[in-house]
């Protein structure tokens, strides 16, 4: 250790040991989730009613049994299923998930070029999410039982029971067709703009998107903060705050928000699937180049290889949003690392 | 403490003597929106088994001279792009949409409490694996995974039940585990099984019945969600295929016609009415699934 560490009291020296240690264990942790999902995904192939040769070329009238069988030999469908499953995960783990039946190349190729995509909307949705979500939820628990407070309820309700898919057309019809304020999908326009009018085109082409996504999450997560907040509103070392005479304001955003602010993390964490899953949908709504629509056009000429990559690297993404925000936990509660929490 | 102490500790309007069923029941009859949902519920239900005889249209039989009428007296959803009345369509899709929610929501519960009994009574590895699997089950998004499975199992209302309740038991499950993890520990749990209770006895006359409002309140939400993702998978083109109409298929015919028709103008009906019906009830849905939590919840005290 270099300088700095001799200067740092030994508490939270002890307590960045600590918090690798933690980030490392629940790294580790991820691997047998990922295994069991590429068993799971195996045998969804493999439960799969029909022929898979059927399915990638059963549309060929041309074809004899005899070239079916090369082919089941070419694709290694004679031997047996456990053999298959470890020769496919040795090929996806160095990143070879076959070749794209409607592209005609790599899958690993198509994918890599959506991949920033979800990632730039899921990102935008989640901090746009917390920043509208937080002080919604806060209000109502600061002010329960408000006009403002009902006026939440009844949103969230709306939010719940919105298809979200349903949302993303309206939003088009009204916006796009309509008042033609907002374009209706894609995510850049057709003229070639460059500078401030490409920052432009980008962000009228984001808003719709993000805004339904936003919205879906939103109704989500309020009730979550508006609950946590009236706990801790409620708990001792509050009212402790309040009664060495601390200003009103410093008891609510020091004392009260912040540690309301710990459960919110982890709501955000099992959220994950919830979002990567929204996102799919509305990138298929809104013709939004990331997995989602890939995963969707994939399904739709059946490239069995393609979809399987999408629905593995969604996968992931989702897994490694929870970590970030389990390790963000652990940063801001201390109780976790120590091992006190899960 | 004698019996007049206790009645007084009883809150108001909750007389003694009654069951957690019947005490529930009664909470859940002041639940203001709980008995909105119910109305709205059943409003959608006699909709959709008899809306369609309520007008003098059938949901199959073009009409050539009435392409893309908005909605007016005689056509109150107005017409599809081959002149049918999107009103019978809508309500005879509503038949197939229930179904699916209501079976799909069921039968993902059944399969949840199962393997959540099993989980929770297993040998401790056992019930960690099982475990495990549940957490990578949760891990994945659903939507995705519902897509790759339709496109495998194909579409169909028996498929989309299938596939909703193969990859929806999860929550289910963890909630019937920890319920009867927790309840094991209880003490009358454990005196019933001193007193040679056989398991049977103990899982059909303890866990069962401690555990059923968790059950019935999970699959209550349960069918909202079953019913957004039939639509969902439906709007993709994977649920239910046409000619069968349900609200998601609907939404995706009308999908085409979004931008404008060839006799100008923008359809918005074709849109609007089905994704609307799928809004009420969900609506509906949640609005029971929340009074049906707070009655069951004994420590819910309703006022007035």
């Amino acid at each position: 250790m270099g300088k700095p560490a001799t200067e740092l009291p030994e508490r939270v020296r002890k307590g960045k040991g600590m918090l690798r240690s933690y980030v490392t264990r629940r790294l580790l942790e991820i691997i047998p989730v990922l295994m069991l999902l590429t068993v799971l995904l195996f045998t969804l192939i493999e439960l799969a009613p029909g022929d898979p040769l059927l399915l990638m070329f059963g549309n060929n009238p041309n074809a004899t049994p005899e070239e079916m069988a090369t082919l089941s030999k070419y694709y290694g469908l004679d031997q047996p299923v456990p053999v298959r499953y470890v020769k496919w995960l040795s090929k996806v783990l160095r990143g070879d998930f076959g070749s794209s039946r409607a592209y005609h190349m790599p899958v690993m190729s198509i994918v890599k070029q959506k991949i920033p995509q979800t990632v730039l909307l899921t990102t935008l949705a989640l901090i746009l999410s917390i920043l509208v979500a937080l002080p919604i939820g806060v209000y109502s628990a600061l002010k329960p039982y408000s006009i403002g407070d009902y006026v939440q309820t009844f949103l969230v309700y709306l939010g719940r029971s919105m298809p979200g898919f349903w949302f993303g057309l309206m939003t088009i019809i009204i916006f796009a067709v309509k008042l033609r304020w907002l374009p209706a999908g894609g995510m850049t326009g057709m003229e070639d703009v460059r500078g401030w009018g490409a920052f432009v085109d980008g962000l009228k082409h984001l808003t719709l998107p993000l805004a339904v996504l936003t919205f879906l999450q939103v109704t989500g997560w309020v009730r979550y903060i508006r609950s946590s907040m009236l706990d801790t509103i409620n708990a001792d070392y509050v009212r402790t705050a309040r009664a060495k005479g601390l200003k009103e304001r410093t008891v609510i955003y020091k004392h009260a928000l912040r540690n309301a602010l710990i459960p919110v993390i982890t709501l955000v964490a099992l959220d994950m699937p919830g979002l990567l899953g929204g996102t799919v949908i509305v990138e298929t709504v809104f013709s939004w180049p990331g997995m989602g629509r890939l995963l969707y056009d994939a399904i739709m000429n059946k490239d069995v290889n393609l979809a399987m990559a999408c629905l593995l690297l969604l996968g992931l993404l989702t897994v490694s949003g929870s970590l970030l925000a389990d390790i963000a936990y652990a940063v801001v509660d201390p109780r976790v690392r120590y091992g006190q929490g899960k | 403490m004698k019996q007049d102490d206790l009645a007084e500790l009883q809150p108001k309007g909750e007389r003694e003597g009654y069951s957690l069923w019947r005490l529930s029941m009664q909470r859940f009859r002041r639940h203001k929106l709980a008995l909105v949902g119910l109305v709205l519920m059943a409003a959608i239900t006699f909709l959709a088994i008899s809306g369609p005889g309520l007008r003098p249209f059938r949901s199959d039989k073009p009409d050539y001279k009435k392409l893309f009428k908005p909605p007016d007296w005689a056509h109150w959803f107005g017409t599809d792009e081959l002149g049918r009345d999107l009103f019978v369509r809508v309500m005879e899709g509503g038949r197939v949409s229930l179904l699916v929610g209501v079976a799909g929501a069921s039968s993902s519960a059944f399969l949840g409490v199962l393997i959540g009994s099993v989980s929770a009574l297993a040998p401790a590895k056992v019930d960690s694996l099982i475990m495990r699997f549940t957490d990578v089950m949760m891990a994945i998004p659903t939507i995705p995974l519902l897509m790759i499975a339709a496109l495998f199992f194909g579409g169909g209302i028996l498929n989309i039940v299938l596939i909703l309740a193969l990859f929806g038991w999860m929550g289910t499950a963890r909630l019937v585990r920890g319920n009867i993890l927790s309840l094991r520990e209880m003490d009358y749990i454990q005196v019933a099984q001193m007193m040679g209770a056989s398991p049977w006895r103990v899982i059909w006359h303890h866990f069962i019945p401690n555990t059923m409002s968790t059950i019935v309140v999970s699959t209550t939400f349960r069918v909202a969600g079953a019913i957004i993702y039939e639509s969902s998978l439906s709007y993709l083109g994977l649920g239910i295929q046409p000619p069968t109409p349900s609200w998601g298929n609907l939404l995706q015919r009308s999908m085409s016609y979004m931008f404008g028709t060839a006799f100008g103008g923008v359809p918005w009906w074709l849109v609007f009415f089905p994704g609307l019906f799928i809004l009420l009830t969900a609506l509906a849905v949640n609005f029971i699934g929340d009074g049906l939590r707070d009655a069951f919840d004994p420590k819910m005290v309703l006022r007035g």
